[in-house]
């Protein structure tokens, strides 16, 4: 073995990659491609996922199953290596294993693996023979019969035709066309020769697969598939065939072929190891070399541990280098570098090393190299070597640069430095050190951010992350978030308080009002928060539920979760300062790392959220683009923030299941509760519109009988009767329309022009009926509160005792008490029917009702079957309900005749108070007269007494009236007031008989008035005329007049008149024509010549006079007899002299 | 081929429903039936107890490849488990993973002929932005391209397709639809998520990439067709681009010689690690 130097130079001359044997083996070629391979495997470090690899391909060789394996990587990343060490571990484990090899046809790896493998079992042997001749067999008989082909065609020697074929073949000119099929006869003739050789099976490994590939032509991928699809289906042969191949060929193959790699990937010994070469790699390789080349004791003086791991992190990264082939570079670098220097190789050597290029395998961008340069371009770094040397030593750990690592370079307090001046622009701190941003796998941030994000890092501490403001800031956004802006009826909420209320207990209270599902809206729910269990406050009424949040830190002992239906309370409790446990989503992860050392939690994150939002508006010519992305940002941290602590784990231990997390598990758990404290809660809130929609049916029902609004009987009639019935004008539509009474009301029949519904009580009914059932008389107040247990909402409640008023069901009294309708017995439907029809009876007598009368003539108070209860106390009750609904009507009809009797009664008790006039005449009758008079007058006392008091009566019974509670029957008021009228009739015509006498009297006076005038005018007329014709007759009526007064007096006042009127009216009118006559003849007669015109005037009035009645002048003058019949006519000339003559002729006077 | 599938965009597939319905997959990997479904709904109170019927849903996510069907259940694809995990902690990316299946499913199966509608809409928004949407224009225009491209008269498309592409459009975050007064305009992202990005970027990769390529040069075309997909502005294309290669290892830029890049080993799993 190499010593030490000689060992670095073998490792400093290494070649970069290991060749690979290509086709056949000759005896010389099996002995120096081992020798090569074998020296290979001495310095092969296995990463641990190549050594399971081959650990389950050997398994399944020796469990005798035919095993197809394959091996991706890139250029350099070992896969020969790999393939060789494998061909080593079978070869220990009695598994022929070929060389690996690679070669490019059927041929060609026929070839290689028959000459493998007679090398392998000896030339001379009986298997390697066997070999020779299976070879022949399958692979190469087909060159034979084209042999034996061009002999023919060609005319040439066989023996010259088979020897130029072979040879071509060998050369690679020909390829004969082997397929997929002949090579697995081969294969499967070679695992039994080499069983038979005392082997526990084959294994043939085929290095750089994408050379036999070519550029994947039909053919090509035909064979492979043939192959594999072969070797699968001999499944217990004790082959293994393994393939390599770089990620390029991979590709194409998976875009040609897939299939054939989806058959090998179900073997599980499919491996990319891309990957594979881990960060301990590169120590694992050079310990390896030490050993191997015996500088194990001055290996850390050739290169540190920190430089090793450096190189590791790095290589690792194969978006920093090349993976293997760059620690190999490196290397040999080192190998080089210290033969020359004699001193330990540093990470920053490394880093010049990179910048000068030295080192070749540096990725495809050079990344390290190029960062590196740009850095060390600042001022502030190139100004100073020691910053220089820190940042190129910060630059060689990807992962970090501790501050330990710092200090045994000397650079500690540099790297100190650096990090406070460049974190955040340049440098992080990871949890290994610090390191450089940009060659972190998560990308910088592209937003001002950061600096909020700086700001944040250097004045946050721990104990400022979980203290009471933690509750604040929980309520702030993790709560808040759950509860969006009230927007309607049925979505969205608003809080009671603008901010949380502090308990007594200590805790943060808030009520949201609102609503998530819609069948439930309108809710009250309770949050408090808290730092302790016992700070959590007393339940209350005033809410549906509340949810109680613990804040808790991870050294408290925990709240288990709690559901206390009872008290409608969920108690949570929540770790505040457990770190999540789970990645970040992806734009959120260089916050994550920009925060290092602290962890995310979810008291970190609820400062955090809020230290941005508090301060992103401050920063210095921010634009609104970037203040977007902040609060973007600042909003993807809530969110994820709110996913992770509400969860189903938080509720698992209870029994309850949900599927979702953040707010929707939130949702789902007050869903979860409302169903379970308010199980037969069915809402009437079902729009904006929902009262609307209540009142509409209201109305509906009110327009119904009992049996309809019950749902016993249907709402029949024409379409547009029906829809009228809800208030629409016409039916277009109503089959739907109808559905947002949602089953209130059913649609039954629809067809034609005719329709039925059927009205259906709504769930709450029944809800609230019990609760008046089980409480009894119970005020609206208290009725609301009682529902609202149930869920109901006390405007849902009013609408339901509608309904169940208008259903019958329930009553409310005066007291304003509500009671269940009673459930009647056949006694007392009789009892109400009987009441009924009396109480209509009464009704009928004053107002014409011709339903009520057909009411009446039913008899239901008779009704014989009661077999038909409910039907019969419905048409009952309908009959009760109809009478109570005409007590207003009648009433008022009562009250009209009672104001009209009254107002008869006022107008004839003022006839009767005005004055009874006395006759003064002197004359006899006077005192007949006068003595009626005060009779009258004694009559009319009693009458206004009595007529007073009746209008009192009447007015007083108006008042009871107006006031009258209509609850309860009307029969004694109808009753009493129809008394009242008959009296009231009476009390009338009593006046008006009274009136009349009056009347009658003012007429005797008047009489009495005519005789006076009578006596007088006879004494006027006495100088003109024989006046004794009247004396005699005045005499005989003031004789008879006296007889008849003094005989029946006041009795036959009325009989008396009519006779002796006449008589009197007679004799006064002939006595003042009379004396008219006479005194225009006294005047004419007194030889006046009287102005013409007054003569013409008396003349023509006298004319007048006597034709009206019927008095012949000439009589009245000469004879003083004026029969009617002979004073007829007068005829009055006037003579031209002036002087009014006077001609009486007989007859009938001129016209 | 299979037989093309309409031209219409179900509006009925909602964000919100999606998510219940991948939530209540998620949680029975044995895959549920429709009753199952709805009794599901309706423990939790989801909004899906509004509808009588899920099949439209159902199938829309069939025809996603997000769910697929075995003897009469339901139950997710590989991709809509992967999806379904992911969108638990991170909601938001249901829209953008949706509206990445919605877009790019005609390009691997031509009869997805809705997908091809939906990629119609945005890239007619995308290339007017910024814009009022017009439901009545964009039918228009579908319609026309359907005559030009299938040579297909009276497809079914309408306004409330529309309203299915729209749906997921206002779900995106960052926005791409804003209100202004009465009306919806439509704008190009500055960003997207890192995910859709990579899931563009790999679509479009294996678009491009022959045989012998490896590597697809990153060229005006690829970029405008990333940032159609993305809705996002093309000169943030860059950024993204830096933020995908550094999330995601799979994600291989070389910047020699020009752009190029390699998914050669992205999957959709790669999303979850």
């Amino acid at each position: 073995m190499p010593h030490s130097i000689e060992g670095l130079s073998v490792i400093a001359n290494k070649a970069p990659v290991v060749g690979t044997h290509v086709g056949g083996f000759s005896a010389t070629s099996v002995k120096q491609t081992q020798e090569r391979y074998s020296k290979e495997a001495l310095t092969y470090v296995r990463p641990k996922e190549i050594s399971s690899y081959q650990q389950r391909f050997l398994d399944r060789l020796l469990r005798k199953k035919t095993s197809i394996g394959c091996i991706v990587a890139p250029f350099g990343y070992g896969k020969t290596s790999a393939a060789i060490d494998t061909w080593q571990v079978c070869n220990e484990n009695k598994i022929l294993t070929v060389l690996p090899f690679s070669c490019s046809s059927i041929a060609e790896m026929g070839k290689a693996i028959a000459t493998g493998i007679e090398h392998r079992l000896g030339h001379s042997s009986r298997g390697a023979k066997k070999v020779r001749s299976a070879y022949e067999s399958y692979l190469v008989s087909s060159a034979k019969r084209l042999a034996e082909q061009d002999t023919i065609n060609y005319k040439i020697n066989y023996d010259t035709a088979l020897r130029s074929i072979e040879d071509k073949i060998e050369r690679g000119y020909l390829h004969i066309d082997a397929t997929g099929n002949h090579l697995l006869g081969f294969f499967e003739e070679l695992t039994h020769i080499v069983v038979e050789s005392g082997f526990d099976g084959l294994l043939i490994i085929v290095d750089e697969f994408q050379q036999f590939l070519g550029n994947i032509n039909k053919t090509v991928i035909t064979n492979f598939r043939t192959l594999v699809w072969g070797l699968r289906t001999r499944g217990t042969l004790p082959l293994g065939l393994l393939i390599t191949m770089d990620p390029d060929t991979e590709r194409n193959l998976s875009e040609r072929a897939g299939d054939i790699l989806h058959r090998i990937k179900e073997d599980n010994l499919y491996l990319d190891f891309t990957d594979a070469y881990e960060r301990e790699f590169a120590s694992l390789l050079w310990t390896k070399y030490a050993q191997n080349f015996q500088f194990t004791g001055k290996n850390s003086k050739i290169v540190d541990k920190a430089t090793l791991d450096s190189i590791g992190q790095i290589c690792e990264r194969h978006d920093l280098s090349n993976g293997p082939r760059t620690v190999i570079d490196i290397f040999q670098r080192i190998a080089h570098l210290y033969s020359k220097r004699q001193r330990s190789y540093t990470p920053v050597d490394l880093i010049d090393d990179f910048l000068s290029g030295d080192i070749r395998f540096d990725g495809d961008r050079s990344k390290i190299a190029s960062l590196v340069t740009e850095l060390t371009s600042y001022e502030y770094i190139k100004t100073s070597s020691k910053r220089l040397q820190a940042l190129k030593l910060i630059s060689a750990f990807p992962r970090g640069c501790s501050k330990e690592v710092a200090d045994a370079y000397g650079l500690g307090n540099v790297l100190t430095e650096l990090s406070d001046a460049l974190r955040g622009e340049v440098l992080t701190e990871l949890p290994e050190g610090i390191a450089l941003i940009d060659l972190q796998r998560v990308g910088k941030p592209q937003n001002k951010l950061n600096i909020i994000l700086k700001k944040y890092w250097m004045q946050i501490t721990e104990g400022e992350i979980v203290t009471d403001r933690a509750v604040a800031l929980f309520a702030q956004y993790a709560i808040s978030a759950i509860f969006p802006p009230f927007r309607n009826i049925l979505s969205g909420w608003s809080r009671e308080e603008p901010n949380y209320r502090l308990t007594p207990s200590g805790s943060y209270t808030q009520i949201y009002e609102g609503s998530f599902f819609e069948d439930f809206p309108r809710r009250r729910i309770a949050i408090e928060i808290c730092r302790k269990k016992d700070q959590i406050s007393r339940p209350e009424d005033s809410y549906d539920f509340r949810f109680v949040f613990v804040l808790q830190r991870s050294t408290e002992n925990n709240t288990e979760p709690i559901f206390d239906k009872k008290n409608k309370t969920f108690i949570l409790g929540l770790r505040i300062d457990l770190p999540f446990g789970i990645p970040m989503p992806r734009d959120l992860r260089w916050i994550e790392d920009y925060l290092r050392p602290v962890e995310m939690s979810p008291a970190v994150v609820l400062s955090l959220i809020d230290y941005i939002n508090s301060q992103a508006p401050k920063i210095d010519d921010v634009t609104e683009g970037e203040l977007q992305r902040i609060q973007a940002y600042s909003k993807k941290l809530n969110d994820f923030l709110i996913s992770v602590m509400f969860g189903p784990e938080l509720f698992a231990s209870l029994g309850i299941n949900f599927v979702s997390r953040g707010e929707q598990a939130l949702k789902q758990a007050i869903f979860y509760v409302l169903k379970q404290i308010y199980p037969d809660y069915q809402t009437l809130i079902s729009s904006n519109q929902w009262e609307t929609i209540c009142k509409t049916y209201i109305d509906a029902l009110k327009k119904s009988n009992l049996a309809q609004t019950r749902g016993l009987e249907r709402l029949e009639g024409e379409k547009s009767e029906i829809a009228a019935v809800f208030g629409f004008r016409n039916h277009a539509g109503f089959e739907s329309q109808i559905r947002q009474f949602h089953r209130l009301a059913v649609l039954e029949d629809w067809i034609g022009s005719q329709g039925a519904i059927r009205f259906q009580s709504h769930i709450g009914e029944g809800v609230v009926l019990k609760i008046i059932t089980d409480k009894k008389n119970l005020k609206q107040e208290a009725l609301f509160q009682e529902a609202r247990k149930f869920g109901y909402l006390p405007e849902e409640t009013h609408y339901l005792l509608e309904y169940l008023l208008l259903r019958g069901y329930i009553e409310k009294d005066k007291y304003g008490h509500f009671k269940a309708a009673q459930t009647l017995s056949k006694a007392e439907l009789v009892k109400i029917a009987r009441d009924s029809e009396i109480e209509a009876s009464e009704m009928v007598s004053l107002v014409k009702f011709p339903d009520l009368e057909d009411l009446i003539s039913q008899k239901l108070s008779k009704v014989k079957d009661m077999s038909r209860l409910t039907k019969t106390q419905i048409r009952i009750l309908e009959f009760q309900r109809r009478v109570q609904s005409l007590r207003p009507v009648i009433i008022k009809e009562i009250q009209g005749l009672l104001g009209k009797y009254r107002s008869d009664l006022y107008e004839k008790s003022d006839l009767l108070n005005q004055e009874i006039p006395i006759s003064s005449t002197g004359l006899f009758i006077d005192a007949h007269i006068n003595g009626v008079q005060r009779k009258i007058i004694l009559k009319s006392k009693v009458m206004l007494d009595k007529s007073t008091k009746l209008s009192t009566t009447i007015n007083e019974m108006l008042k009871l009236l107006s006031k009258r509670d209509l609850t309860s029957t009307i029969v004694e008021d109808i009753r009493e007031n129809k008394a009242l009228f008959v009296e009231a009739d009476k009390s009338i015509a009593e006046l008006q008989e009274v009136i009349e006498l009056i009347n009658q009297h003012i007429q005797w006076v008047q009489l009495a008035d005519y005789l006076l005038l009578i006596k007088e005018y006879i004494e006027t007329l006495k100088p003109y005329v024989n006046v004794n014709p009247f004396v005699t007759r005045y005499e005989v009526i003031v004789r008879k007049l006296m007889e008849a007064l003094s005989v029946k007096g006041i009795n036959i006042y009325f009989d008396l008149y009519r006779e002796y009127s006449v008589k009197v009216l007679k004799l006064y009118d002939e006595i003042a024509i009379a004396i008219k006559a006479a005194k225009i003849n006294d005047q004419m007669l007194g030889g006046r010549i009287l102005n013409k015109a007054s003569h013409l005037e008396s003349g023509q009035t006298l004319l007048k006079a006597l034709r009206r009645k019927n008095v012949l002048l000439k009589d009245i003058v000469q004879t003083g007899k004026w029969d009617a019949e002979r004073l007829l006519g007068a005829l009055i000339s006037l003579e031209d002299d002036g002087k009014v003559k006077l001609s009486i002729i007989s007859g009938k006077p001129d016209r | 081929m299979l037989k093309p599938t309409s031209f219409h965009v179900r509006h009925d597939l909602q964000p919100v429903l999606t998510y219940e319905l991948l939530n209540l997959f998620l949680s029975k990997p044995e895959g549920q039936t429709q009753e199952e479904l709805e009794h599901s709904a309706n423990i939790y109170g989801f909004r899906l107890r509004e509808r009588k019927d899920y099949s439209k849903l159902i199938k829309s996510l069939m025809e996603l490849d997000v769910l697929r069907e075995e003897d009469d259940r339901f139950l997710l694809t590989d991709k809509g488990e992967i999806i379904s995990r992911l969108i638990i902690y991170q909601r938001d990316l249901l829209a953008e993973f949706i509206h990445f299946l919605y877009y790019s499913s005609f390009d691997l199966e031509p009869n997805k002929r809705f997908s091809w509608s939906y990629r119609t809409v945005c890239d007619a928004l995308w290339l007017s932005a910024p814009s009022v949407i017009n439901r009545d224009s964009l039918v228009n225009h579908v319609t026309r391209e359907a005559v030009t491209i299938f040579e297909e008269n009276g497809i079914s498309f309408s306004a409330s397709s529309v309203s299915g592409v729209i749906n997921w459009l206002v779900e995106l975050i960052p926005n791409c639809v804003v209100v202004h007064g009465t009306e919806q305009q439509f704008v190009r992202r500055e960003y997207c998520s890192i995910e859709l990005f990579t899931l563009a970027l790999n679509h479009e990769y294996r678009r491009k990439s022959a045989v012998d390529l490896a590597y697809v040069t990153i060229d005006s075309s690829f970029r405008e067709e990333i940032c159609r997909l993305c809705l996002i502005n093309p000169d943030k294309f860059s950024e993204m681009l830096s933020l995908a290669e550094a999330s995601f290892n799979c994600v291989d830029v070389r910047r020699e010689r020009g752009d190029k890049i390699s998914m050669s080993k992205f999957e959709w799993n790669s999303l979850e690690n």
